[in-house]
């Protein structure tokens, strides 16, 4: 069946579609349900005392996935599978005038929320290095300032190399042919290119920090194509973009992105939340090369899977007769402050 | 409600007044209701979800920063308590899609058209589905949508545009409509 339909008729399809019927708050019966009656269970607000939580409040074991999550980060800010085919004027004249920087150092809000809580688990600050030949930098800090990760994506050795100074140890991993494209992705104007590959919408005018900057934003609607061999770890459902660009100088002001997970691996099988702010953005026409050269301290060691398992929780494990890849963590572990 | 009107009552509430706190409840009931229903696709489960989220609103009240900002709040709230429900019940859509697919040579009658449309509204991004119930059930305005949901007008607009971008291509992918948007 083909009909040619004005708008007006998709309106009131949606209209019907989603009318559920009139509600009307009753204020007597909410007092006395809510607010009258002490006793009264509510059975959707509980705490998620789980498997997750002893995941995430080990140090060492959440430290190593946000480290894994940036990994998975940058092939998804990345991918190497966008081609640019909804570039408006405005966001091509950006990625032109971007075409001569070779590095962008900027700071990035990143909170990690369990899909649903209202407060994060995690929540950092990260500096990030950008550089178009040689790769990406990124230290992740805790909000008290401490160093949980240094994340090295090494464009001309094409390797991936994760510092942990909480446990000293380090990960080594080389980027194979599919992933080491995404190197020659890392610039500044593959960002926008990969953005520009999107169907987004102009949010209009406003001011960032003193900059008239204008808005742009786009959902993706599908899954974004991370590599097979990443997405049982951390699947992205969808990601929500915002750019700031300032109207003047034609360069993004602020950046803005929110992740919404599935169940992985990675996100301990729960379904996550990861909001991003990126923002005070510098740019550079040259890079030092130097901050690319990775020094792994010689007190460190190489980082295994097993790492995440607490010696007591190995000594279970037998017993439990459980061990679902590696990520049991079955004692919460506390760190002895001096 | 006029802003001051409700700044008052916030304000009252803030402090523990119930009466006031109750008659923001009214005002707000449809729309979290709706938010809720984006989420959940379930009347019963909306309406518990939007009772819950008050419960929660008038708890922590007195932590509400900007109270020109309650209703976006709210919502922020709603969001929460609706994703913890749906995770918690089983996942049953209302209508799944494949199951409504609709043959070119098929008669299509009002009522299979609505189920498509709800089933495709349910596999809407959450966000614009949620930009969806607040036009098209509550009647919004966009500058009423952009106050509750506390983005621009225009990013109102960006999301039921590309909301209804996605039905049509949805419906048209199940051969049952050509709309020119």
């Amino acid at each position: 069946m083909k009909n040619k339909k004005d708008e007006k008729w998709l309106d009131d399809t949606i209209s019907r579609a989603v009318d559920f019927g009139k509600v009307k708050f009753d204020a007597e019966q909410w007092k006395k349900k809510y607010i009258l009656n002490e006793s009264v269970k509510h059975t959707t607000i509980r705490p998620h005392k789980n498997l997750w939580r002893f995941i995430m409040e080990n140090k060492v074991t959440k430290y190593s996935a946000a480290a894994v999550i940036t990994l998975a980060f940058i092939l998804v800010l990345f991918n190497p599978f966008g081609g640019s085919k909804y570039g408006s004027v405005v966001l091509a004249e950006v990625a032109q005038k971007m075409e001569d920087i070779q590095m962008i150092v900027h700071k990035e809000q990143r909170d990690y929320y369990e899909l649903g809580e209202d407060e994060p688990f995690l929540k950092t600050d990260v500096i990030k290095h950008c550089c178009q030949k040689l790769g990406v930098i990124e230290e992740q800090y805790t909000t008290e300032g401490e160093l949980m990760h240094k994340v090295y994506v090494l464009g001309e050795s094409r390797e991936f190399i994760a510092m942990l100074p909480e446990s000293k140890k380090y990960f080594k991993m080389p980027l194979r042919e599919g992933m080491a494209r995404v190197i020659d992705r890392l610039t500044p104007r593959g960002l926008l290119e990969h953005f520009m590959a999107i169907e987004h919408t102009k949010l209009g005018y406003s001011q960032i920090d003193g900059h008239e900057v204008e808005g742009f934003e786009a959902v993706d609607m599908e899954i974004w194509p991370i590599p097979e061999a990443l997405s049982f770890l951390f699947p992205v459902k969808q990601i929500t973009w915002q750019f700031w660009i300032d109207v003047e100088s034609l360069l993004p002001v602020q950046a803005e992105y929110e992740v919404i997970t599935g169940r992985g691996l990675l996100t301990g099988m729960k379904e996550l939340k990861i909001e991003c702010k990126a923002y005070d953005l510098e740019f550079y026409q040259e890079a030092d090369e130097k901050l690319f050269e990775p020094d792994i301290p010689d007190d460190y060691t190489e980082f295994k899977l097993t790492d995440l398992i607490s010696t007591e929780a190995k000594a279970g494990i037998v017993g439990l007769g459980i061990l679902p890849a590696g990520f049991i963590i079955l004692r919460r572990q506390k760190r002895n402050k001096p | 409600m006029k802003t001051n009107d409700e700044i008052n009552l916030v304000r009252a509430a803030s402090k523990g007044n119930v009466d006031s706190f109750s008659r923001l409840c009214e005002c707000y009931y449809p729309t979290i209701t709706a938010i809720a229903y984006a989420h959940l696709s379930d009347r019963d489960m909306a309406e518990d979800a939007a009772q819950e989220t008050f419960f929660v609103a008038f708890r922590d009240i007195s932590k509400l920063k900007s109270f020109e900002r309650f209703g976006n709040w709210l919502v922020v709230i709603c969001r929460n308590i609706s994703s913890d429900m749906a995770r918690t019940r089983k996942r049953e859509s209302i209508v799944r899609l494949e199951d409504c697919e609709i043959h070119s040579n098929e008669k299509v009658n009002q009522d299979n058209y609505d189920e498509v449309v709800r089933a495709v509204i349910t596999k809407l991004p959450d966000k614009l589905r949620e930009a969806i119930f607040l036009k098209f059930y509550n009647k919004l305005s966009y500058q009423e949508i952009s106050n509750v949901l506390g983005i621009s007008q225009e990013a109102v607009n960006g999301r039921l545009r590309r909301a209804k971008k996605l039905i049509v291509k949805k419906l048209c992918r199940a051969d049952s409509v050509e709309v020119d948007l």
